[in-house]
């Protein structure tokens, strides 16, 4: 991308449109709630004057703005902390509504336990599972983010995925019952 | 397997699904704000372009909204829960031996901070001032400035007395694009407000002072600070909120509302009480 205002403002506006509520949620995961919306704007605004920089496809466009949140995060951060991962937050709330009040008592127990090992996770750990999970990133978008190559991240993925059921089997229930919880859910 | 786990985890995903309508307007907001500002030298606007460029604008989103404020909330200071113990309401100067080494450590944090290409802020490290230091118990504080844009950023930093050591090093920015405003006779400028969220809250403000004013007193909540004034300016820390505590809100307009009330001692040592700031004309 190699554009001239007003046209580069107007190219600004458009993945604005495109990708703000990705990138809130992006920072919604990873910071207090009251912080994320700051932070999104300067990412934003980190992006508006690296525009020429911005990849031309959809996904790795997404995959290039969240590793510039990622930075504005870090960069908030002190010393040696500024080159680690961060966590990523899971919801703090009960079972959703199509749970509650069900006699299957299990697959709540199965929630939190998910919730819990989630917890226990390391924020490297948490960060792999996340960009796959919830950003829903190719290997390779989420390599960028990282920093690091897509065959590493990978790598860190899986033993993030095992790391999980470890933690989850750990605080009582098998990985299985997730299973049911979600076919159920 | 790891499709079904993904689904699950899923619905324990923290963000919010859709944007609230006042999302969208604050994004909006901010959009505008972004663009209104240059994107650097080489993208500048045609001489024709209509935009009318205003004359203090912030930096930082979080703190454009305001025009003379910047309010910005900081994600991660703070060293633990007894680690403020030490402050003290009433500043003592910073000896020249750890002057030193705080400096030394802050403006290696400074170049850091404003030489990385993905900081909001980008300002020449090299033109900064010291405005002024001060110490609370073990932690120094020291105000770095440029006039002119009319940015500041305050850096605190653990560092004993007559230690060489320093560390849990804090920083944040705030100010605007236009040169710095001087303070009119006998009144203040309410600068930039930052408030650390760490394991235990500490915020910073800083301003300048008009001639004849020799004292500021901040009180923040439960909390009175004596600010140091030097040479035209003040600045203060202390260990808890700047802003009232309520429901998640952002940074800047509509953000966050300031707790905190000046007093003002003269030269003459009379006070003025819970003195209004001057707005910039």
């Amino acid at each position: 991308m190699n554009t001239l205002t007003p046209e580069r403002e107007a190219c600004f506006r458009a993945l604005y449109a495109d990708t703000y509520g990705d990138v809130l949620r992006f920072v919604q995961r990873r910071v207090h709630p009251s912080h994320a919306e700051d932070v999104a704007a300067d990412a934003f605004l980190v992006a508006w004057r690296r525009l020429d920089d911005a990849p031309r496809r959809s996904g790795d466009r997404r995959a290039w703005l969240f590793g510039i949140a990622r930075n504005c995060l870090l960069n908030t951060r002190r010393g040696q902390e500024r080159q680690s991962a961060l966590a990523v937050r899971i919801a703090e709330s009960a079972p959703p509504s199509s749970l509650a009040g069900t006699p299957d008592s299990d697959l709540v127990t199965a929630r939190l336990d998910l919730a819990s090992g989630w917890r226990r996770l390391s924020e490297s750990d948490q960060e792999a599972l996340a960009l796959s999970v919830f950003e829903e990133l190719t290997s390779p978008q989420a390599a960028q983010v990282l920093g690091i190559t897509a065959a590493a991240y990978r790598l860190r993925l899986m033993r993030a995925r095992r790391a999980l059921r470890r933690e989850v089997e750990v605080a009582g229930s098998p990985l299985s019952v997730h299973v049911q919880m979600e076919t159920q859910s | 397997m790891n499709a079904r786990t993904d689904a699950a985890l899923r619905s324990l995903d923290a963000a919010s699904p859709t944007l609230t309508s006042a999302e969208l307007e604050r994004a909006s907001a901010a959009l505008d704000r972004i663009v209104a500002m240059s994107p650097g030298p080489e993208h500048r606007a045609a001489p024709t372009s209509p935009r009318r460029p205003s004359r203090r604008r912030v930096l930082i989103p979080a703190a454009a909204a305001t025009v003379a404020l910047g309010w910005l909330l900081v994600p991660g200071l703070g060293g633990g829960g007894t680690a403020y113990a030490s402050w003290s309401a009433t500043p003592a100067a910073v000896s020249t031996r750890d002057l030193e080494a705080v400096k030394e450590a802050c403006q290696d944090r400074l170049r850091s901070y404003v030489d990385d290409d993905s900081s909001p802020v980008h300002l020449d490290a090299g033109g900064a001032t010291l405005a002024l230091a001060e110490r609370r118990g073990d932690y120094v504080a020291l105000l770095y400035r440029w006039d002119n844009p009319d940015m500041s950023i305050p850096c605190l930093a653990r560092n004993p007395v007559g230690s060489t050591d320093v560390d849990d090093i804090g920083m944040a920015a705030g100010g605007s694009s236009g040169p710095a405003l001087k303070a009119p006779a006998m009144g203040y400028t309410q600068g930039a407000i930052a408030q650390f969220a760490g394991s235990q809250t500490a915020s910073v403000t800083d301003g300048a002072v008009g001639d004849g004013v020799v004292g500021v007193t901040i009180h923040a909540g439960s909390l009175t600070v004596e600010a140091t004034v030097h040479n035209g300016r003040y600045a203060a820390w202390w260990p808890g909120p700047a802003f009232v505590k309520g429901p998640a809100q952002p940074s800047g307009e509509g953000g966050p509302q300031p707790i905190l009330t000046y007093d003002l001692t003269l030269d003459d040592g009379t006070t003025i009480p819970n003195a209004q700031p001057a707005r910039p004309s």
